[in-house]
């Protein structure tokens, strides 16, 4: 029985419920770098791609702005990102991060008022202890939040910080995984790990589990990937500056959603 | 006379109004530790669980908000939700065995009060530290007080649980120190507490008393047998504790539902551990096959599919008869038995499959990695792989083989085993 009606009816503006998978853009790192090369003009960029996805997680400014681009049968669905972070700010960066942050920029409230389908937070592990107890406390009030107002909140675990290494990274995950399910959101992105992590996951959560693709990722791997139980894929700002980014969507939406084509 | 009905009403939820005691569960732990196997098969476990007729069962939110079915209908465990967040157990410099271990002790509040009623909930548990600094048992302190106010307002009742943890405590002051932190959550406005157990009767009976509200005690850690963890909420009861709220020690048990009925004999029907460990008829005993009694008739077979599948056939059954045919035509048959020879349990990579202490052979599904090994070691093939990849062996019928009770030939019979 389904009981949280609001929920189901948004989530599935995201997740398709005949193929039960997902594949959704982010263009939400401007918020904390800027324009990144591909995504200078925002309306531009989303024209041309909003039509190939299920959604796209954007800032609240620039749904607020362009609120035009979305809604529709065949359009992407908007995710609103509702937290920021310095993180990205790298030692290239004009004015790199000495000590990150993350905030909350918008809420629940503020997502459904500018039409969001969903929310999306950080959950970024392996700073220090203050850092994930309020990282924690945050996400467990959105998750109340939306429980109230009906509305779907995604988890995004970023194993960021100085205590991930490559010896515990996949471990980190899991943990990031067990976390958000007891805290109780609507929906989980991880971040590329190897199939062997992603079966483990697919089979253990009972909520949407969507991968956010790294660079290295083969488009002929995405049956193996889906058939872990994983539910989508997201991909991330470092798209935009190859030219034949719509094309690479493009194909990977239509092998996605098969009937479609 | 009942000031809020809508407290009164939720705690006759949790606590038998017959009788004025809690069999509870805490399955919380899955954000507060690593991702164990008892983490990762939580619906599993609490389906097994609440086969037991738990009174209420501790979760999160989020698995509140996820198994929801477990929590419908009157027959139901009630619905405790834990309304913070701590990360205790990943406390420690040196503790590498956690995948990432902290350094500082933190706490946060993590639902409000209502956010658990709109939920369906009949009570809230909260944590209350004390011993690790002032600065920290004030902040803890703060936190009861504000859910405490919370859950007045709105009829909901509020589980305090004090623990007693940090430089400050030791062994010589941990019983005081939980005696005066029970009577500090009730002076809080508590409504219950979960609380360890002290060590011994006298200074729990104490606890009770002082704290002048129903005392539910922790399990903590699993105990190595369950045996341990009996006796604890014996003396708990003895003390005049109103009931338990064990986690570890029953998501951990081989079989969860048996630990729940177990604690329930005790703390609702006053059974001594002795009668409910005593309980089962047949131990160690094993079943043995005497084929010049075998007709051939199958019920054997048949029996034990409808013990464990309730319907009847001979496909998914956990012996077979073997029918020699000479001449094409079948001349006798026998009955082909888990005879116990352990080789299922050594050749076992992950330990999942072993004898319980009532000599029967039983699976860890968290530890199992349903390689098959076992299905292959076993000599007379009467070991399969269900759907999920989990083997399916004779577990004795828990001490009532139907196969012996029902074969109308006695070529079955249960004999003493004798473990070399």
């Amino acid at each position: 029985m389904i009981v949280n009606t609001g929920k189901m009816v948004r989530l599935h503006d995201l997740i398709n419920p005949r193929t039960d998978n997902c594949l959704l853009v982010d263009t939400s790192v401007t918020s904390g770098v800027g324009a990144v090369e591909g995504l200078e003009h925002f309306h531009d960029t989303v024209t041309g791609i909003n039509e190939i996805c299920d959604g796209i997680i954007v800032n609240p400014g620039q749904l607020e702005h362009h609120a035009e681009l979305f809604g529709g049968s065949r359009r992407a669905t908007p995710l609103v990102r509702l937290d920021w972070t310095n993180y990205f700010r790298k030692a290239d960066f004009c004015l790199p991060a000495k000590t990150v942050y993350r905030i909350m920029i918008s809420d629940v409230e503020d997502a459904l008022q500018l039409g969001a389908s969903a929310g999306v937070v950080r959950y970024m592990m392996g700073f220090d202890d203050d850092f994930e107890a309020r990282n924690i406390e945050s996400i467990s009030h959105v998750a109340k939040k939306a429980y109230r107002e009906a509305f779907p909140i995604l988890v995004e675990i970023g194993p960021f910080g100085y205590k991930v290494s490559q010896h515990n990274l996949e471990d980190t995950i899991k943990l990031g995984v067990a976390c958000m399910l007891e805290i109780g959101i609507d929906g989980i992105i991880i971040p590329d790990c190897p199939i062997e992590i992603m079966r483990i996951i697919g089979e253990w959560t009972d909520i949407p589990v969507i991968i956010r693709i790294s660079e290295q990722f083969q488009p002929k791997n995405l049956d193996i990937m889906l058939n872990t139980g994983l539910s989508g894929m997201l991909i991330g700002e470092n798209i935009y500056n190859t030219l034949d980014y719509k094309k690479f969507i493009k194909a990977l939406f239509v092998q996605m959603h098969q009937e479609k084509a | 006379m009942s000031i809020s009905s809508g407290k009164t009403v939720r705690l006759n939820r949790l606590f038998n109004p017959a009788d004025g005691k809690a069999v509870c569960v805490a399955a919380d732990h899955g954000w507060m530790s690593d991702p164990t196997p008892n983490v990762m098969n939580l619906r599993k476990i609490l389906e097994k669980v609440v086969q037991g007729n738990p009174d209420g069962i501790l979760v999160s939110f989020g698995t509140a908000m996820r198994m929801t079915d477990l929590f419908c209908g009157k027959g139901s465990p009630a619905l405790i939700i834990r309304a913070d967040w701590m990360n205790m157990p990943r406390l420690g410099g040196s503790n590498t065995s956690n995948i990432l271990p902290v350094t500082n002790f933190k706490k946060k509040a993590t639902s409000f009060a209502k956010d658990a009623l709109l939920m369906g909930a009949s009570a809230i548990t909260i944590y209350y530290f004390i011993g690790y600094s002032d600065e920290f048992e004030a902040l803890n302190i703060e936190q009861n007080a504000f859910f405490a106010k919370e859950c007045r307002k709105i009829g909901l009742p509020i589980i305090i649980e004090p623990m007693a943890v940090g430089g400050a405590v030791t062994g010589v002051n941990i019983a005081e120190t939980l005696i005066v932190s029970a009577r500090i959550a009730v002076e809080l406005g508590a409504d219950a507490l979960k609380i360890p157990y002290t060590g011994d009767i006298k200074t729990f009976a104490k606890l009770v008393d002082e704290a002048g509200m129903p005392v539910l005690v922790l399990g903590g850690a699993k105990s190595d047998n369950p045996r341990d963890a009996l006796e604890l909420v014996d003396e708990a009861m003895q003390a005049g504790a109103s009931g338990t709220v064990f986690g570890r020690n029953v998501t951990k048990a081989s079989d969860p539902r048996q630990m729940v009925a177990d604690i329930v004999d005790l703390v609702h029907r006053g059974k001594s551990v002795d009668e409910i460990v005593g309980k089962r008829a047949y131990e160690h005993v094993r079943l043995k096959a005497i084929p010049a009694n075998c007709t051939g008739c199958q019920i054997c077979v048949v029996s034990c599919q409808a013990k464990h599948l309730e319907n009847y056939g001979n496909s998914r059954a956990r012996l077979k008869i073997k029918i020699d045919y000479g001449n094409g035509e079948p001349q006798n048959s026998k009955p082909v038995v888990c005879t116990l020879c352990e080789k299922c349990v050594s050749v076992c990579p992950t330990a999942a499959l072993t004898i319980n202490d009532h000599g029967y052979l039983t699976l860890n599904s968290e530890l199992c990695s349903r390689c098959g090994d076992c299905v292959r070691a076993c000599p007379f093939d009467v070991i399969w792989q269900d759907a999920d990849g989990f083997p399916v062996f004779c577990d004795m019928c828990q001490g009532d083989p139907q196969c012996v009770r029902n074969c109308p030939s006695n070529a079955l019979e249960l004999i003493q085993k004798v473990r070399i």
